[in-house]
């Protein structure tokens, strides 16, 4: 490789033939970036649809368990109603049975009562009597029957009030036992509106759990599709990269120079220990300079682009001619106390 | 950003060729610090100095009780972190923006750099730079005589 002048690499910088080639460069970097950026969105799409193909398949399987749960339910309410409606028939036919005991209560105390008043009236009749009698020994009888009479009528009021006790507690009871049948005909409704309500929900579950499936196959297909663009994108930026080898590679032969991944380089013929580069890109950060794309700097054969000094002016015979500093130091010279 | 007419602006630069000028813009690095950001703090190894040329900020001092102390306010365009350039110690005190701030790094190996090639542009630098340092002592010794 021959060591150049500035001069030359600077006026290889500006042969019509490398202006081409950095164009082409340029334009082939510039494809190469949009290819990845394009890569890495649909990259990040793959991962997105694959994450959200999953994440649907595991909801669809979710509310697949959740319509079993539901069917559970309704068939665990469904054997309680039944078991409640059973109970109620035995709680009906036992509240027929005291109904008809009640009836025979009723009746019988109807009988009590209805002697009860017949032993009244003839009381009643027989002190009618007594007030009217005359003579000694009709009044000595009558008085005689009425106190058997009013024995009577207290035995019937006795009776009166204790069948009336019966028929009350009775009573009571058949209406308890109805109370419990109405209850328990209230809890099998209650419960057969809920195991229709389960039924109904476990069957929404099943369609939406159906929906998220076919939706979970829809994303895996997009994914594919994704991936397969993908694929294409990463075919051809590899293409590109090659390209960019090439036209890389292929500055060394047409202007004599290194390449590396971000410069060129070629020997310094002012000094042997120097190299001239070429940053290819523009660097913001990451030298101790800020290096612009087709700019030529100078670095050190040992320290490479590790430390990147500009170029220095052509013909350094700048310092016997500088008279700033003969100024500063002579007597009276530049106002050194000045701050 | 201009580098070189921000350069023109310092008084550290005073006195510098128009070439001069431009290889040290291109040995600077700009840098934007938002506001409330340690630039260096007070026992950094000292590797370049900075030109403020936009925003503000604050110089701190650790006192005896470990607390930061104010002792300065610096507002664009000034510099700090010449010292080191000369004495290659640590760093003296901390610089904290309090505003957003924009600054050009310029560090010790560049200097060397620019030393190299524009060895009497270098020596002015220097001399801008000892004439700050001297500015600051006798303010300092003024200082002293008043409280003494």
């Amino acid at each position: 490789m021959k060591a150049l002048w500035q001069r030359e690499v600077q006026a290889i910088l500006q042969r019509q033939d490398f202006v081409k080639w950095w164009e082409s460069l340029v334009a082939l970097e510039s494809k190469k970036e949009q290819i990845q950026e394009r890569q890495q969105e649909l990259l990040a799409q793959v991962n997105l649809m694959s994450f959200k193909a999953e994440l649907t398949q595991k909801n669809a399987i979710d509310s697949l368990y959740l319509a079993g749960e539901h069917e559970d339910a309704a068939a665990r309410r469904l054997a309680e109603a039944a078991e409640i409606e059973n109970k109620s028939y035995e709680a009906v036919a036992n509240f027929e049975g005291q109904r008809i005991d009640v009836s025979d209560l009723f009746s019988k105390m109807g009988a009590v009562e209805h002697r009860f008043l017949t032993r009244q009236a003839e009381v009643r009749s027989l002190r009618t009597e007594l007030e009217g009698a005359a003579e000694k020994d009709k009044k000595a009888e009558l008085k005689r029957h009425l106190k058997g009479k009013e024995k009577e009528l207290g035995r019937t009021e006795k009776d009166l009030r204790e069948s009336s006790a019966i028929y009350e507690r009775e009573n009571s009871r058949k209406m308890s036992l109805w109370e419990e049948v109405e209850q328990m005909w209230a809890r099998s409704l209650d419960i057969n509106m809920g195991v229709s309500e389960r039924r109904i929900k476990s069957r929404q579950a099943r369609r939406v759990a159906e929906v998220l499936f076919r939706e979970a196959e829809d994303h895996k297909h997009k994914s594919e599709a994704l991936q397969i663009e993908a694929e294409a994108a990463q075919k051809n930026s590899d293409e590109v990269d090659r390209a960019i080898e090439d036209q890389r590679s292929s500055a060394r032969k047409f202007f004599g120079c290194l390449v590396g991944e971000e410069f060129l380089y070629w020997p310094r013929r002012e000094d042997v220990n120097e190299v001239y580069c070429m940053s290819i890109n523009d660097h913001g950060e990451g030298f101790n300079i800020e290096l612009q794309a087709r700019n030529i700097y100078l670095i050190h054969r040992q320290r490479g682009v590790e430390f990147i000094e500009p170029l220095p002016p052509e013909g350094k015979a700048r310092l016997n001619k500088d008279h700033r500093l003969d100024d500063f130091f002579a007597p009276g010279g530049t106002d050194g106390g000045k701050d | 950003m201009n580098k070189v007419t921000q350069l023109q602006k310092s008084r550290l630069f005073e006195g510098l060729l128009p070439e001069e000028i431009e290889m040290l813009a291109d040995l600077t690095q700009h840098r934007v610090v938002p506001p409330g950001e340690l630039i260096f703090e007070q026992g950094d190894i000292g590797d370049c100095l900075y030109l403020l040329v936009a925003g503000s900020v604050e110089v701190l001092q650790q006192g005896a009780d470990n607390s930061p102390h104010l002792i300065a306010r610096l507002d664009a365009p000034s510099f700090f972190g010449e010292m080191s350039l000369v004495d290659k110690e640590f760093r003296s005190a901390s610089i904290r923006t309090t505003a957003e701030a924009e600054l050009l790094c310029l560090s010790n190996e560049n200097l060397h750099s620019f030393a190299r090639i524009y060895r009497n542009g270098f020596t002015l630098v220097v001399i801008n730079i000892a004439r700050v340092l001297s500015a600051r002592l006798r303010e300092t010794n003024q200082k002293l005589i008043a409280i003494s």
